[in-house]
């Protein structure tokens, strides 16, 4: 309708060098482009390999004699090693040709094909990506220790400058490095918490939808009554009744967050159940146990993964609002949501406090619900045009 | 091609409904105030200007008022509502560093001509009432008010709160209906704030159930003035958690000025600085310390006011959960370690606050003395000698200090509903940090903290006292008192105690109270962080108000806003004030 | 028909007896303790005592629950600790008071998300789409109280120091005095308190509901029968209001229901910072109180509300698709 190739279906009999051939002369221009934003991408994955190595000798150089070095400088220097050796293999593809599509490929490899079209899921992705290298090198990036005081009197309220590049907040700590560790904390709170949720949504539904009859109807029944309570309020009371510590948080967001997943599992395993692969696993004698967790439940990932993208986001503006009212990360443990909820008097005459952190709230959901609309996308075959 | 509305060719498909938005918007527009031009003029009139009649005072508070009656009260600001609504024997008042009591000739809400001490040992207090007072509801205030008032609160099936009122007086008795006679266990110098409290209408309440009185109507519906009071407002409306609108008492001499008071609850502190700053509000208590420069930047609009030293805050150590605690110099050690002057400097508090020695702040001027009792110097030389001098030592280069194997480190508690206390405390945690102590934060929510306080179950915790007006120590220092949350037991200071509380006059018990304070001083059982001051911002508007270390609510009924800025706030349904100035929308009212 | 009815109200029920019993026993079994907020240097042991008495909060805790469940179900929701108040009489006011908020802020979400999924849907991939996607989500991923505050200190504080012909009141659902306005003069006072709140509370989900009616319409425009239309030469407006969107519209009609909890107490922290009093301050500062009787009615009729909005949705739903009845 718009002109686009349909990619799922190969434009030319399937002869591979011709196809190939074929491909590359219907490409034209836009393989040359193409061509040139990965050798782009290239080469700035390999600045960023280069500067890494760089900062972290300088920063490993730095620190003093005696003290051991923290473990997670270690793991960010194996990160930056794992980075380098992804570069390399990325490299080495670059240089390959591309494969034209063919007619028997895998939902997984069509379904990638789609996503890497998608502009925008591309982009959440590179941020996603981008976050978590974030994560793991923030030892060496960060350049103040959080939680470093200084000299209150002369450090606070200082505006962003070239030392500290987003200035400080009220007890003169930098709120850079802030941002960076609080990506940690915000980040994991994020992933743990919907890796509970969607574990314990996925067996749920799973049982529910395979069994069915009074263990559907039992759990059905339960899930309909978590989500009857509102999910902030249940958070609120729980948290606030007992004390509010990090894993008490993480433990409840994913205790609460499982409900919209198990009835997705359950939608899909109920319209798995009766086909064809499932009979024939049973007719071969398989246990229950079995064709639900190694045959069926794979087949349900799909929109199981999109659902938790989404909810990562969720979570991590859950975990401001907890912290708004006190009961989320506990000072002087940086969370982004803890750091906009404590700079929330000074919204505008130090605006940095809160803005960058909330910033980069915005920045990480945002990409984070682009990926997983790319995944819808790409992963769902009726909403491709 | 079809040409249809949505293409690029025509483009008002979606600008038309965004040009109704964009108008819609603009007729909300509220009108500019068109009182910001005269209140620049007005300001200038000082204090000593005569009161003007009418006028709405708004006030902002953070918390909902509860059960504003004399013998439930619970919360600060129920207890500042009695300053307003209910009258008592005599009125209480701060004077160059003491209280004073006022009788009917000084102050309108005092119910006493006079007094006079009668009795073997002056043990009894014998008070004759003024003839003319009555209560909102018409009916005089007599003698067997009182007396119904202290037997209410002695009666443990209403579980007062206010037991310390009457745990020394034997008998309170009505001689006739305008003199009543208290009769102490003994003579001690708080017989007349003991007698002081704000009293209640026996007519009403004679014959309820005294365990169910916190559920009686007047309590639960008190506006429309049936909760009957006998000061110079009462309650007019009640919103619950929205606002309370207090209306002028026909029967309280002298008249009020205003025509009401406007209490609104507003939770976030944000946002009662904007209402401040846009003139919604007039009174906003307490001010964030660091928000003190923005006002201050407004200039003529709005003044900053001081409720002096009514409280301080302080890092109580509990021996027993954690036991290098119990040794005297490592608290001192602790202590020493701290910058308190720093701490206030950073957190911009130091015009607000005064580092603490003891547990009498400035306001005591029979009490407070700073030769004998000084703060502790930041010295952390002297802290790191003296844990050195114990066995402290950082023998695994960690950067914390252990002894026998184990690390110098506990947690430290906060509230998490005081920010100040909060900053505070990750400030001192900073500070240990550098000497090897390492202390964990933790901030629970009030409740839970308070519980934990009082249960004792905390290694280390920041709180804060607000500061009686009375130099009893028992209260926190006692042995047995449940607020003595670090079993504080020194004998010597238990006989100190034991000496001033049998001491008739003040002036005696002074000095043995003096001698208790330094004796604790020295065991240092709390780190005394510093004394502080409330700050309360108030628009230039309203006028006549008394802000001092009592309080901010003691004489309501002198409070006045001059005509030309008194906004023509609607006070009765359907009459114009004839005051109100003239308005530029057609509506008459400001979006505001 | 009436069959399915009976079921699915039965099942409703030990439902709601659940809701209520998991409220009892998480509220009651925490750390915490509703006269904790009596203590002071002044109050004597015994005097607690004599609270927990007046409270019913010194028997054990099954007796407590059998007592609660019994005066809850014959409508009596007792007292509230924190207010001294029946609950029944509280309760009304506060539910109208949020209620007049969320519902607007619903209307505004819905209208809003409608209006941009729409014409993301129809200008698919173009500019607009990207832009308003990425507007739309940058309001979706804010925090909402950021967005909040901000909106208080732009549209009311700057506003006013900024002279800017609008500014809104920062605070509160009504002017101080308005009851003795006019009614048309409160109407009118009660929409310029409810704009600011309204939007901070609506502008994030509206995104929310764009996305959605995005997806929603580009399936049904790729659908045969609205080529069909097309070709037959019919308007695209005409297309798209008529055709696509009743069927795009039956999937949102769903989210509706997902936002029935949110009618009652999603609103928790925009009523905090513009200290309107709903709900969701309520449930909040009755948490924070330890008012137990007060956290389990709220609880409770957020919860019942939801249940019975469920069940009125698959009613419907049951009506329109008979596949669902056979079920």
């Amino acid at each position: 309708m718009r002109g686009r190739a349909n990619p799922d279906v190969a434009a030319a009999p399937p002869e591979p060098l011709a196809a190939d051939a074929a491909e590359r002369a219907a490409a034209g221009v836009r393989g040359e482009g193409r061509r040139w934003t990965r050798l782009t991408l290239l080469a700035l994955g390999w600045g960023l390999v280069l500067s890494g190595a760089l900062l972290s000798a300088e920063r490993l150089r730095a620190l003093p004699g005696r003290a051991r070095v923290p473990l997670d400088v270690w793991v960010a220097v194996a990160a930056l090693a794992l980075l380098a050796g992804a570069m390399g293999w990325a490299t080495r593809r670059a240089l390959r040709p591309r494969r034209a599509a063919r007619v028997g490929d895998s939902q997984w490899v069509i379904a990638g094909r789609h996503f890497r079209r998608n502009r925008l899921a591309m982009a959440g992705l590179a941020v996603m990506l981008l976050l978590y290298l974030v994560t793991l090198l923030t030892p060496l990036l960060a350049p103040y220790d959080p939680a470093a005081q200084g000299d209150i009197v002369r450090s606070r309220y200082l505006p962003p400058s070239l030392e500290h590049l987003m200035g400080t907040d009220k007890f003169g700590r930098d709120v850079f490095s802030r941002v960076l560790y609080g990506a940690r904390i915000s980040l994991s709170i994020g992933f743990v918490a919907v890796g509970i949720s969607v574990t314990l949504g996925t067996l749920f539904g799973a049982l529910a939808g395979y069994f069915g009859g009074w263990v559907d109807a039992l759990l059905m029944r339960f899930t309909d009554l978590m989500l009857a309570f509102p999910r902030l309020v249940l958070l609120i009371v729980v948290i606030a009744l007992f004390e509010p510590s990090l894993w008490l948080v993480v433990l409840v967001l994913g205790l609460t967050g499982w409900m919209g997943t198990a009835r997705l599992v359950r939608g899909e395993v109920l319209s798995l159940r009766e086909r064809e692969f499932v009979l024939a696993a049973r007719a071969l004698g398989m246990g229950d146990a079995r064709i639900l967790f190694r045959h069926v439940v794979p087949n349900t990932l799909a929109p199981v993964i999109v659902s938790a993208t989404l909810g990562i986001g969720q979570t991590i503006l859950t975990e401001a609002s907890l912290s708004f009212l006190g009961l989320g990360v506990q000072p002087p443990t940086p969370s982004w949501g803890n750091m906009v909820a404590d700079g929330r008097d000074q919204l505008i005459a130090s605006w940095w406090i809160t803005t960058f952190p909330g910033l980069a709230i915005v920045f990480t959901v945002i990409a984070f619900n682009l990926l997983g609309d790319g995944l819808r996308d790409a992963l769902d075959p009726r909403l491709r045009t | 091609m079809i040409a249809h509305p949505f293409s690029p060719r025509a483009p008002h498909g979606w600008a038309r409904p965004a040009a109704l938005v964009l108008l819609l918007l603009l007729a909300l527009a509220g009108c500019r105030d068109p009182d910001d031009a005269r209140s620049a003029q007005a300001a200038g009139d000082g204090e000593g200007a005569t009161p003007e009649r009418g006028g709405v005072a708004v006030l902002a508070e953070h918390i909902d008022i509860n059960q504003p009656m004399p013998l439930v009260f619970e919360s600060n600001m129920d207890g500042d509502l009695q300053d307003v609504l209910y009258m008592a024997l005599t009125r209480g008042v701060w004077r160059d560093g003491r209280l004073v009591y006022l009788l009917a000739d000084e102050s309108p809400m005092a119910l006493a001509e006079r007094y006079e001490y009668a009795g073997p040992d002056s043990a009894a207090l014998v008070y004759h009432l003024r003839g003319d007072v009555r209560w909102s509801d018409g009916q005089p205030i007599t003698a067997h008010d009182v007396v119904w008032t202290y037997q209410a609160v002695r009666d443990p099936r209403t579980a007062s709160p206010r037991q310390d009122y009457v745990e020394h007086i034997d008998s309170v008795v009505a001689r006739d209906d305008s003199t009543v006679v208290f009769h102490f266990a003994h003579r001690y110098p708080e017989m007349l704030s003991h007698s002081g409290l704000g009293i209640a209408p026996r007519h009403v309440y004679q014959d309820a159930d005294l365990a169910q009185i916190r559920s009686h109507p007047t309590l639960v519906n008190p506006d429309q003035g049936r909760l009957v009071v006998s000061g110079p407002f009462q309650i007019g409306r009640w919103d619950q958690g929205q606002q309370m609108v207090l209306v002028p008492n026909p029967h309280f001499r002298p008249q009020p000025h205003l025509d009401q008071i406007v209490i609104r609850v507003i939770p976030e502190a944000t946002t009662r600085l904007v209402e401040l700053q846009t003139g919604a509000v007039d009174l906003v208590r307490p001010v964030p310390h660091d928000q003190i420069p923005t006002l201050q930047a407004q200039g003529e609009r709005i003044r900053l006011e001081r409720e002096e030293k009514r409280q301080y805050e302080f890092i109580a150590y509990n021996p027993a959960a954690f036991a290098p605690f119990a040794d005297a110099e490592v608290r001192r050690a602790l202590g020493l370690a701290l910058d308190v002057p720093g701490i206030l400097r950073a957190l911009q508090m130091q015009d607000y606050a005064l580092p603490a020695a003891g547990p009498y702040p400035p306001i005591f001027r029979d009490l407070y003395d700073p030769e004998r009792m000084r703060p502790l110097p930041h010295d952390t030389a002297r802290a790191r000698q003296i844990l050195a001098a114990k066995g402290w030592r950082d023998s695994d280069g960690d950067g914390v200090l252990d002894k026998d194997g184990r690390p110098f480190r506990f947690t430290l508690l906060t509230s998490a509903a005081n920010p100040r206390r909060a900053d505070v405390s990750q400030i001192a945690q900073q500070q240990w940090k550098r000497l090897g102590i390492d202390a964990r934060l933790q901030q629970l929510e009030f409740n839970t903290f308070f519980e934990r306080l009082v249960g004792r179950e905390y290694q280390a915790a920041l709180g804060g006292w607000a500061v009686g007006l009375s130099p009893d120590l028992t209260e926190l220092w006692g042995e047995d008192s449940p607020f003595n949350i670090v079993d504080y037991r020194n004998p010597e200071v238990s006989a100190l105690f034991r000496q001033a509380l049998a001491q008739p006059t003040e002036e005696a018990a002074n000095r043995y109270w003096q001698a208790a304070a330094a004796r604790l001083v020295q065991d240092q059982p709390y780190t005394w962080l510093y004394y502080l001051d409330q700050v309360d911002a108030v628009s230039n508007r309203l006028r006549g108000i008394k802000i001092d270390t009592y309080g901010a609510y003691q004489n309501t009924w002198e409070w006045w806003i001059p005509e030309a800025l008194q906004r023509g706030t609607p006070t009765r349904a359907g009459a114009a004030p004839a005051d109100s100035p003239p308005s530029a929308a057609a509506s008459g009212d400001t979006a505001r | 028909m009436l069959a399915f009815l009976l079921r699915r109200l039965l099942g409703a029920v030990p439902l709601l007896l659940g809701i209520l019993t998991l409220i009892f026993f998480i509220v009651h079994l925490a750390p915490g303790d509703p006269t904790a907020r009596f203590y002071s240097p002044n109050v004597a042991p015994e005097v607690i005592e004599q609270m927990r008495r007046n409270l019913g909060l010194d028997q054990p805790l099954h007796v407590q629950y059998v007592k609660w469940l019994k005066s809850f179900l014959t409508g009596d929701f007792g007292y509230s600790f924190g207010q001294m108040r029946p609950i029944g009489e509280l309760l009304p006011g506060v539910l109208w008071n949020t209620l007049q908020l969320t519902l607007v802020s619903l209307v505004l979400i819905f209208v809003l998300g409608m209006l941009i999924g729409i014409v993301q849907a129809v200008r698919q991939y173009s500019l607009a789409d990207n832009l308003l996607t990425f507007v739309a989500l940058f309001f979706y991923s804010m925090p909402t109280f950021w967005l909040a505050l901000m909106f208080i200190l732009f549209f009311s504080l700057k506003a006013q120091q900024w002279g800017w012909p609008i500014s809104f009141p920062a605070s509160g659902m009504s002017r101080v005095g308005a009851e003795f306005l006019p009614l048309h003069a409160q109407l009118w006072d009660r929409v310029v308190h409810l704009v600011l709140p309204a939007a901070a509370l609506g502008i994030g989900s509206a995104a929310g509901v764009a996305r959605y009616m995005r997806g929603s319409m580009l399936e049904v425009i790729h659908q045969d029968y609205i080529r069909t239309a097309r070709a037959k030469g019919l308007g695209e407006a005409r297309v798209i209001f008529r055709h696509a969107l009743k069927n795009a519209l039956l999937p949102v009609i769903t989210l509706l229901g997902l936002y029935l909890p949110f009618l009652l107490s999603g609103a928790v922290l925009v009523e905090t910072i513009f200290a309107w009093p709903g709900m969701g301050r309520l449930i909040v500062d009755a948490i924070f109180q330890r008012d137990y009787p007060l956290v389990m009615a709220t609880s409770f009729v957020i919860a019942a509300v939801v249940v019975l909005g469920n069940l009125v949705a698959d009613v419907l739903y049951a009506l329109v698709d008979p596949r669902i009845r056979a079920e």
